[in-house]
């Protein structure tokens, strides 16, 4: 904890950066921080509380120096802005934290969350300067990370349709999955374009599933798997559920995760015509 | 908004099928709607009467359900400005290509015009006046390739007293052409009626010829193409250089000759062939005793430099670099020609492996009397002449297993002309010919056929090669089936010469990617059009000539080179170019930067732009735009649209429907 605070205290005071974004707690509760000047460091915490995506705040932050304190998983995230050219990397400084695991904040036990149950990225990818973890180093669970979205596949047809009614059923159209995902950095969304009118805009079962559907597909090849969309729904929509289909299917098909480097094409953006991408009756269907 | 419909009969091509007047007077019921039907819409009487409705009826957009667009967008467009209107107010609903050729079912197929119609109706509200861009025409025409198809057209453009550059990959031009010995069905020398137009082309003022040069990259659109041109370093001063050959007669290092087919050998200081344009020779960097020593070791004087001592011009100059020249050209042809088929596919018939199993190009240069033989036909493995041969037709065409299922069209022919002049030369000779069927459509092709079988005495076999083998006196043994008498055959032959077919340039694929040409299954450039469009492509300016479309013989290519020309021409003949208005535009309100439309743009069209809030958006190069759409379903947020079919109005269309 030392460590965040005295680097966060460093890049203040040399006016490196002009905030530092990372987490505080109030009242036994842990919240994002901004933090402008260097004595008021000292409030800085890290640990399995510490849940939020704090890239997302850079979308009031586009064009100043900050410096964010940022989890493997978060970091990702950092790199997609940065293949999208929404930020300058020389603006940006990444305190990266190395991490084993966050809370699940939905549960009532004291397990970790969904999210890390694969997770490869204990330390972030790309940094400026890490914090080491202190404690003990639990491994994460191995095995096919893929497992949940196989089994979901193996449903018929009805069953699944019949799930994802249900759950889009729920849905009150209050778009917080949008305002907390890190890649929905849209000056306006297309749920609010009217002209043409592409998405019903009234929570009818037809406009949720027209919103969840293009809010997935969005994100296909962009998706970082921060989670924070599900954790962030107040109704409980299982949307990672989606995410993850979408990157099982650019994993298999293009060989591509999303927010591995920075300084690759995006999914989106590459080709390969002597590539042939096999399309099986699967997918289709 | 008032909209005119109009419905055309097409003689009874839309009428037998869909009921017109029901048509008419559906979409008439529809509000600020006027429809009317005509029995041939694109005739004059017909459009005469689109033109009165307009001025009578102060029409605002007119419709047109007949044909594809395809066909007569352009004829009703100029009909609309005939009567006042901007002509993107016109729509085409296709009702017979979509509709009336492809259904049976009378009251359905109607159901679907009414349809069309009606969502022609509704993207028609949503139309807005558009107008063409002028630019400039830069009247310069590269030419990549320097064959006999790319001479060709660098001479009628050039002619015609317009800046022409050839590029070439070869130290000379002259591409395949020049490899061969007599043409048929005239039997003229190859060489004899190729020089004179290398040496035109090369002492024409208006073409410039870079030969050992490639193009590196093409940007740019119709009118305005920049080209970026490598001339790989020859190690010889072109200017300092007079063409003596004294640098190839003292050269020691002996190589195989690429032009002599590996008969026979060359230099590494050499020109390819005797009459090469321009006659300056180039050093092989990878056999110069010079350049190898200095790859060992880089700190030496390095070895031999002999061509360097005996120069008496001193064009040696061992320290050449690359130069990469950059020119603006208005329009550019491709004539990159073809490869022949590498048989080492074919294990029946050696695979490669028997030295007397030739190629019919090898043929060609053994027959040459400036060929590696002087034109004496002797077997390569032990120089003795060959007596009896046997040409195999179809290698590598018409073969779907070995992955070339076409016809490569000039395999009969030359096949013929072959063991016709075998028989001249050692008229005593035994030729044989194993064919499939014999392909000889063209001017006095079928005669020079007939001539070869019957003065000549060449005995055709219909039937294909099962097997070549090697007997222990060094002769081979050709087995086939003659299909026609039922029986197998054995001949004991002094050589076999395979008919290899033509495939595309391996570069095929490279190039159509930089310039924006599409290449079909077997890797030729697709034309525009096969029947009305067969010297240009997709991309607006440029052009194709040549076996690189498909294979041809001479005649074709050289008239496809001055098809190429002439369109070319007709190019450079307008001041400014109208371009089309149906390109991209972003709405840089909502852009947000991300640049995946600048990714996905084959056309190199999106640029940055920075707002007064400082932030970065994307914005459309109209004049390099293709309206290709590739931007539009690659942004996220719908920023960026097509004009003439917005976003707006295809879901227009599309609710129009319920």
């Amino acid at each position: 904890m030392k460590e965040l605070i005295d680097k966060a205290k460093e890049l203040l005071k040399e006016k490196k950066v002009e905030t530092v974004i990372g987490y505080r707690e109030i009242r036994g509760c842990v919240v994002p921080a901004y933090v402008d000047s260097p004595c008021d460091a000292d409030c800085l915490i890290f640990d399995k509380r510490c849940v939020y995506n704090l890239a997302n705040y850079l979308k009031w932050f586009k064009n100043k120096n900050v410096a964010l304190v940022l989890k493997g998983c978060d970091a990702k995230s950092i790199n997609v802005w940065l293949q999208e050219f929404q930020i300058k990397r020389e603006n940006i400084f990444i305190i990266g934290v190395e991490c084993y695991g966050v809370m699940n904040e939905k549960s009532a036990d004291a397990g970790l969350s969904d999210k890390c149950g694969h997770c490869e990225a204990h330390v972030p990818n790309i940094y400026d300067a890490v914090i080491k973890h202190q404690g003990d180093k639990k491994e994460s669970v191995q095995g096919e990370p893929f497992k949940d979205i196989q089994e979901f596949e193996k449903l018929p047809h009805d069953e699944r349709w019949d799930f994802w009614k249900k759950q889009f059923e729920k849905c009150i159209k209050c778009y917080a999955c949008r305002e907390i995902c890190p890649m929905c950095y849209c000056k306006e969304c297309i749920v609010e374009r009217n002209i043409p009118q592409w998405i019903m805009s009234s929570p009818s079962v037809k406009g949720n599933f027209e919103w969840n559907m293009v809010r997935a597909f969005h994100l296909a090849g962009r998706c970082v798997e921060c989670g924070e969309c599900e954790r962030a729904c107040p109704v409980n929509i299982p949307l990672m559920k989606l995410n993850k289909k979408l990157i099982k299917e650019m994993k298999e098909l293009f060989d591509y995760s999303a927010g591995q480097k920075e300084d690759v094409k995006s999914a989106i953006d590459d080709f390969y015509p002597e590539k042939d991408i096999k399309i099986d009756d699967k997918m289709i269907r | 908004m008032k909209i005119g419909v109009f419905v055309c009969h097409c003689g009874t091509n839309i009428s037998a099928v869909i009921d017109v007047q029901k048509v008419v007077n559906d979409l008439a019921k529809m509000p600020g709607v006027f429809a009317m039907d005509y029995k041939f819409m694109c005739s004059d009487p017909g459009q005469n009467m689109i033109i009165s409705e307009i001025k009578q009826k102060k029409l605002d957009a007119v419709i047109v359900a007949a044909c594809s667009p395809c066909l007569h967008e352009l004829t009703f467009r100029n009909t609309l400005i005939r009567g006042g209107l901007n002509p993107y107010m016109l729509e085409i609903a296709n009702i017979r290509e979509q509709d009336s050729w492809v259904h049976t079912d009378r009251d359905k197929a109607t159901e679907k015009a009414v349809r069309l119609a009606k969502m022609a109706v509704a993207k028609a509200k949503r139309n807005q006046p558009l107008f063409p861009q002028e630019v400039s025409v830069e009247k310069s025409c590269l030419v990549i390739g320097g064959g006999i198809a790319g001479i060709q057209a660098a001479i009628d453009i050039s002619s015609a007293g317009y800046q022409t550059v050839i590029v070439e990959k070869e130290p000379s031009i002259g591409g395949k052409m020049a490899m061969f010995d007599k043409t048929f069905p005239t039997l003229d020398c190859s060489a004899c009626i190729l020089t004179p137009k290398m040496v035109q082309a090369s002492q024409s003022k208006k073409v410039k010829i870079y030969t050992y040069s490639e193009v590196e990259e093409i940007g740019g659109y119709v009118g305005n193409f920049n080209a970026r041109i490598r001339v790989k370093a020859r190690s010889v001063n072109m200017e300092k250089c007079t063409g003596c050959g004294i640098c190839w007669q003292k050269c020691p290092v002996k190589v195989n000759s690429e032009f002599e087919q590996n008969l026979g050998p060359r230099k590494a200081v050499y020109v390819p062939f005797a009459q090469a344009v321009p006659n300056v020779p180039v050093i092989d960097c990878v056999n110069c005793t010079y350049y190898r020593s200095k790859r060992q070791n880089p700190e030496s004087k390095g070895l031999c430099r002999i061509c360097e001592k005996f120069c008496p011009a001193g064009a040696i100059e061992f320290d050449q670099k690359d130069k990469i020249i950059e020119e603006k050209f208005g329009a550019v042809i491709v004539a990159t020609g073809f490869s022949a088929f590498d048989h080492k596919v074919y294990g029946e018939y050696g695979a490669g492996r028997y030295k007397d199993v030739v190629t019919a190009l090898q043929f060609e240069r053994l027959l040459n009397s400036s060929g590696p033989t002087q034109g004496k036909i002797l077997r390569p493995s032990d120089s003795k002449e060959a007596r009896t041969i046997v040409f195999v037709q179809c290698v590598g065409s018409r073969d779907e297993s070995k992955g070339v299922p076409y016809c490569s069209r000039v395999c009969c022919m030359y096949t013929a002309k072959q063991a016709l002049l075998l028989k001249e030369h050692i008229p005593d000779a035994n030729a044989y010919v194993f064919y499939i069927d014999i392909r000889a459509a063209g001017k006095n092709y079928e005669e020079f056929i007939e001539r070869v079988q019957d003065e000549y005495g060449v005995l055709y076999l219909r039937g294909r090669v099962s097997k070549i083998y090697r007997t222990g006196d060094g002769a081979l043994l050709v087995r086939g089936a003659d299909t026609l008498s039922g029986t197998q055959v054995e001949i004991s032959a002094d050589m076999v010469v395979l008919a290899t077919g033509l495939v595309s340039n391996p570069e095929t694929v490279k190039l159509g990617q930089m310039i924006g040409i599409p290449y079909d299954k077997n890797r030729f450039f697709t034309e525009s059009h096969p029947k009305l469009a067969p010297a240009e492509t997709q991309t607006a300016g440029v052009f194709i000539c040549g076996a690189c479309q498909f294979p041809k013989d001479i005649p074709d290519s050289v008239a496809q080179a001055g098809a190429a020309a002439s369109k070319v021409l007709g190019l450079f003949s307008q001041e400014h170019l109208m371009l089309e208005p149906v390109l991209a535009c972003v709405n840089q309100k909502i852009c947000n930067g991300c640049f995946h439309c600048r990714a996905v743009c084959p056309y190199n069209a999106i640029d940055e732009e920075i707002l007064k809030d400082k932030s970065v958006v994307a914005r459309v190069i109209e004049s390099k735009c293709h309206g290709c759409g590739n931007c539009i379903s690659a942004c996220p947020v719908s920023a960026v649209d097509l004009k003439g079919y917005t976003n707006e109005q295809i879901l227009e269309q599309l609710q129009s429907l319920r």
